[in-house]
């Protein structure tokens, strides 16, 4: 039955589990697994029982308290938003990275042809920008 | 023909009560009944019953009991209170003026042309 338990466990992942969240689980686990015995005793194998249950559960908002699924979905944007840092951060590193190993070619050993790294640049610039531009629209669909 | 689940959603609790008031049931019994009292046609999600079950008993309409081994299995039963049992028959007469009202608009004969 442990199929059911991790079913029942992933459904609770995204809520910061109360007290009483940690009832209703242990009571939704007890449902699920009564019906995979009523199942089981009509001649089902454990695997297809089990399989039917969770399918039949219907989708967790099915189950969820509409408060429950906002909470859910509250959380589910922090994490994006957290993600789109992280994509700006790795890009800024990534162009100035990349920008330095241009600017140290250009000025060490093709310094005749003058700066031209800073067209390069210019265009990498375009990556970090367009993220940076990504998260602060991610950020105003969230303060709503 | 399938009726929209927002529907019967909101007419869910009662049905519940109904079903624990002929005698005691456990979860999957109360959803395995709605399947084969309406002949399969209208399956409401077993997530959104097993919810609604257990709200009824945070809201002490219902209490739960763990069955003796003879039931079969240790198996939660449901069982109605005093508060769950007037707390139905206030839904039911509820839905007889609702269905009253609807019928008086919905199925007189007053097209005119």
């Amino acid at each position: 039955m442990k199929a059911i338990e991790s079913f029942v466990r992933r459904m609770f992942r995204a809520k910061k589990i109360t007290k009483e969240d940690k009832e209703s689980m242990e009571i939704l686990t007890q449902m699920l697994i009564e019906k995979v015995e009523d199942l089981k005793e009509q001649g089902m194998s454990e695997d297809d029982a089990i399989d039917k249950t969770i399918d039949e559960f219907g989708e967790i908002d099915d189950y969820y308290h509409p408060k429950m699924a906002r909470e859910k979905r509250r959380h589910h944007r922090i994490k994006t938003l957290r993600h789109y840092r992280n994509d700006l951060l790795f890009a800024s590193l990534s162009t100035v990275l990349i920008a330095g190993i241009l600017g140290y070619v250009n000025l060490v050993y093709f310094w005749d042809y003058g700066p031209w790294f800073i067209v390069p640049t210019l265009g990498l610039l375009f990556w970090p920008l367009s993220l940076l531009y990504a998260l602060l629209n991610k950020k105003s669909d969230s303060d709503d | 023909m399938a009726i929209s689940s927002d529907i019967l959603r909101g007419h869910m609790e009662p049905v519940i009560l109904k079903l624990i008031i002929e005698k005691d049931r456990y979860a999957y019994e109360i959803a395995n009944e709605i399947q084969s009292r309406t002949a399969a046609s209208f399956s409401v999600k077993e997530g959104t019953l097993y919810a609604l079950v257990q709200r009824l008993e945070r809201k002490e309409l219902i209490r739960s009991y763990i069955g003796t081994k003879s039931h079969g299995g240790r198996r939660r039963y449901y069982a109605i209170t005093p508060l769950g049992k007037a707390y139905y028959h206030e839904k039911i007469k509820e839905w007889k003026e609702l269905k009253t009202i609807m019928s008086q608009l919905l199925e007189g004969d007053h097209e005119s042309d």
